[in-house]
């Protein structure tokens, strides 16, 4: 075939472009986190410190990725979102611990992993949408969610995404199964259609009447605030309620990094989990991704800060990421995903 | 070793391994991850997952199937064969909608359909549109992007079919009609089945778009067993289990195609004289195909360049333009031809051993493109860096000198994954062909004293290029938009145009990633182009030797 000399010689070429893995002032990192995100903290870090960072972006499958390619993986870090994630990067054995007094200064104790596998960097908080038009309530509980004076009124993305799992194992954490189990067709029962779209999709869909109230992450507000006129106007619609469990606070979910088992580079990888950790890179997380920081001082977005003042439920990450199975099992058991009527 | 009479070692054989081996190894991979897990789960997927992943996915494919279907096998015919206004054009652009992925299209119409959307905010008071994200949503979607698969290969059959088909059947008393029910369409059965079955398998392996629309099949149970319910063995199982049932249905239709056989005794194509339509059918047929063809690109591809527009003053159009374009037309090239030299090597295979074990397996390597491509990823991801690992671990023990990822990591180990998923993509068309051209050439040629090898450099090669070129033009579409598989195997630092606008959309700033979304529509549609003047021009022999030619006319004009 003619194509194929071009087609060899592209790939050869592409296959030579490879970065060196292993070198003098690189880093490569494994990433959840959108690239729009990241990189401008990534150009400040290599800016501060002379060292490049290569990035690999994915949506699944990192951890995996990692473990198979073994004590000769490229990976330094892997930087992600949701605990169960984290957690899981430590229980397979793709993790190693880090002892480092600034992490440990910088961030709290109950946001990171005792044994220094893994380290939360940001945090979000799982909050309720409700319509500024509709909705007079300025304070909410989780377990309100199932009140049937909410019947018809909530949309919801699907019970299986990770945000819903982990406030669900959170929930099972704090209530136990059965009364988890009542509490989830409680909401189910109160839907205004069958689960779908994301968080954007909720605040849009009660922008547009098909519902009163919803749950999402507080920094997709942010960024619909910052977005577009049509997300400003879906923004617009909508006020924040921080909601609580009945004798808690409100479900956080974080996002964290953990530096591979076989890092090559790990020195710069630990130098760049600690800068992640610093005060310029905690600043950009709150101010360009409307996160809330983990590091104490920082000051969160505007409009976040708008949001009243978050008093994150206590219960141990490590709890909501072990129940996150279950929780899943319950989901499917009441077929939640079915929607209201099944 | 096949074929060696004349012309040395064939490359045929090597070739048509390859491609098994290709094919089956991120199979055999997921087999192994599958084998390594209990059956724990299983009682609990069994009572409250599959049965409803079952249900959506059985309505979900018996939609694309209908409506797919019907919307690609009227256009063909259309096409083919009536006279309408505006016929020359539709013929263009028909392919069209082939250029998007689905998930663009789904999100392109959740943007424009749902209850907040411009269209139900403009009708609010008239009347309540029935939802996008709904089952109903997805089979419209869905069929309104994978359409073009039935129309492109019923073309392609219509084109290579001998005009007297048609006026045998009307002589002996048929309408136009009645010729066309009776003898034409149903001749072009295996072509309709190939093109059904490509729709079919890429509906069945996509989650991400029918999950945003509120559907969940198969797919999305194991992509949601593997990351929430914490299972990858069971997901894989379910992942198998869903190629296995795939793989059977292919088996079934291929063995109510052999009691049939589908080649034509003479190779005289004269494209058939198209029946003009009179006026109220005129313009029925016109008002219908315009109307498909406005649904599936004219308006999302608007909407498309109507966000980019809004985006060109803020955009880096180096980083998330140029370069990841120039990547992706690059990988794209390489692994469509890569994938197309393949799928020729196993289409004369076949032709030549099609009783032998490998020719056999050769069909189980398009179960592939069923398989949802996070999945197939992971199962190739598994099996090269299991093959590095142990590469490594023998030239350490042996030389001391480690050897590192030699695949993994390469733009190489991406493009046998796109093998792995694309290979029914590429065998599909070729394979439908080599069908249509009679066995009785090749016995011809043989008794004129001819070899395989100048058999299919002569007689079989010059009816297959334009089957091919659109092969590799079908391939190069799907590998442009393909994302999954990019994602994970990717080298590092390696942007395409897919995971651009991924990394945008997956954050909602889906603006940002239009310009984006609109390269891979531009590269889908100059592909479409290209392919389109391919359907026109029915195959031709190539310049060819007098003694070669001297067959060719035995053949063609016995």
């Amino acid at each position: 075939m003619r194509m194929t000399i071009p087609a060899a010689a592209a790939l050869i070429a592409m296959t030579a472009a490879a970065p060196a893995l292993a070198a003098d002032g690189q880093v490569n990192v494994y990433t959840y986190r959108e690239p729009a995100l990241i990189e401008p903290i990534f150009a400040e870090f290599t800016e501060e410190s002379g060292i490049k960072v290569n990035v690999i972006f994915a949506k699944d499958g990192l951890e995996q990725k990692i473990l198979a390619e073994g004590q000769n993986s490229p990976a330094d870090m892997l930087l992600t979102t949701d605990i169960a994630r984290l957690r899981e990067a430590a229980d397979i054995g793709i993790a190693q611990p880090v002892a480092s007094d600034i992490l440990k200064q910088a961030i709290p104790e109950q946001l990171r992993d005792p044994g220094g596998n893994w380290f939360a960097l940001t945090m979000r908080a799982r909050v309720v949408y409700a319509s500024k038009e509709r909705v007079k309530d300025t304070a909410i509980t989780y377990e309100d969610l199932a009140d049937p004076k909410w019947k018809g009124k909530i949309c919801i993305r699907s019970g299986q995404h990770i945000y819903n799992n982990a406030l669900f194992a959170a929930y099972l954490g704090k209530h136990g199964e059965a009364e988890t189990e009542t509490w989830i067709i409680g909401i189910k029962n109160n839907l205004a259609q069958k689960p779908s779209g994301g968080d954007r999709d909720v605040a849009k869909d009660i922008a547009a009447g098909v519902c009163d109230i919803g749950l999402g992450n507080t920094y997709y507000v942010g960024l619909m605030s910052n977005g577009n006129d049509e997300q400003k106007g879906w923004a617009g619609a909508i006020n924040v309620i921080l909601p609580t469990f009945k004798d808690g606070g409100t479900h956080v979910n974080v996002s964290g990094a953990v530096i591979a088992k076989h890092a090559p580079n790990k020195d710069n990888a630990v130098k760049l989990l600690e800068w992640l950790a610093g005060d310029k890179a905690q600043q950009l997380y709150a101010t360009a991704n409307y996160e809330y920081p983990v590091r104490a001082g920082i000051e969160t977005a505007p409009v976040v800060a708008g949001f009243g003042e978050l008093k994150p439920d206590v219960m141990p990450m490590a709890e909501i990421a072990e129940n996150k199975k279950k929780a899943a099992e319950i989901v499917d058991r009441v077929a939640f995903d079915e929607g209201p009527g099944t | 070793m096949s074929v060696t009479k004349r012309g040395g070692l064939s490359a045929i054989t090597p070739l048509s391994g390859l491609a098994c081996v290709l094919c089956i190894v991120p199979m055999l991979s997921l087999l192994t991850v599958a084998l390594r897990g209990d059956a724990e789960l299983w009682p609990h997927l069994l009572r409250f997952v599959l049965p409803y992943a079952l249900r959506d996915t059985l309505l979900l494919a018996a939609g694309v199937v209908i409506v797919a279907g019907a919307i690609g096998t009227a256009l063909a015919s259309l096409v083919s064969f009536t006279e309408f206004p505006g016929r020359r054009y539709v013929s263009a652009l028909a392919l069209l909608p082939l250029a998007f992925p689905i998930y663009l299209h789904a999100f392109v119409y959740v943007e424009l359909l749902d209850s907040a959307g411009p269209v139900q905010q403009a009708l609010r008071d008239v009347v309540r549109l029935p939802e996008i994200r709904s089952l109903a949503g997805a089979i419209a979607i869905f069929s309104l992007v994978l359409y073009p698969y039935v129309y492109v290969t019923l073309r392609l059959a219509f084109a290579g079919q001998h005009s007297g088909l048609g006026e045998v059947a009307r002589t002996l008393g048929c309408t136009p009609w009645q010729a066309f029910r009776r003898v034409q369409l149903p001749a072009a059965r295996p072509a309709f089945a190939a093109g059904i079955s490509l729709a079919l398998m890429e509906a069945l392996a996509d989650f991400g778009a029918s999950e945003y629309l509120g559907v969940r099949t198969i797919a999305y149970s194991v992509y949601s067993t593997w990351v929430t319910r914490g299972s990858l063995p069971a997901a894989a199982q379910i992942a198998l289990l869903l190629v296995a049932a795939v793989a059977t249905l292919a088996f079934i239709e291929h063995v109510a195609r052999r009691r049939a056989a589908f080649s034509q005794k003479s190779n005289r194509v004269t494209p058939s004289r198209r029946i003009a339509l009179n006026g109220t059918k005129a313009a029925a047929a016109a008002l219908f195909v315009w109307g498909i063809l406005a649904l599936a690109f004219f308006v999302p591809a608007v909407f498309l360049a109507w966000t980019a527009a809004g985006t060109l003053s803020t955009v880096r159009l180096l980083e998330d333009f140029l370069y990841p374009l120039a990547t992706t037309l690059a990988l794209a090239v390489a692994a469509a031809a890569f994938i197309a030299v393949l799928a020729t090597g196993a289409g004369y295979y076949q032709r030549w051993h099609h009783r032998s074990f490998m020719a056999r397996l050769l069909n189980l390597c398009g179960m592939g493109y069923a398989i949802p491509g996070v999945v197939l990823a992971l199962g190739a991801l598994f099996a090269y860096t299991t093959f590095d690992n142990l590469l490594d671990r023998i030239s350490r023990s042996v030389t001391g000198y480690s050897t590192g990822l030699v695949l993994s990591g390469t733009a190489l180990v991406l493009i046998f994954a796109y093998a792995a998923r694309f290979f029914a993509v590429g065998f599909g068309p070729v394979s439908a062909r080599f069908h249509q051209i009679n066995r009785s050439q090749d016995q011809v040629a043989l008794t004129l004293g001819q070899g395989p090898p100048s058999i299919n450099r002569w007689v079989l090669l010059p009816q297959i290029t334009a089957t091919l070129a659109a092969a590799w033009l079908l391939l190069l579409v799907d590998i442009v938009k393909e994302l999954p598989i990019t994602l994970l195997l990717r080298p590092i630092g390696i942007e395409t145009l897919a995971t651009s606008l991924y990394g945008h959309a997956s954050r909602g700033q889906f603006e940002d990633g239009s310009l984006a979304a609109l390269a891979i529509l531009g590269s889908g549609v100059a592909a479409v182009a290209i392919l389109q003047q391919l359907i026109y021009r029915p195959e031709q022999p190539l310049r060819a030797s007098p003694g070669i030619r001297k067959v060719w006319y035995a053949i063609t004009r016995p």
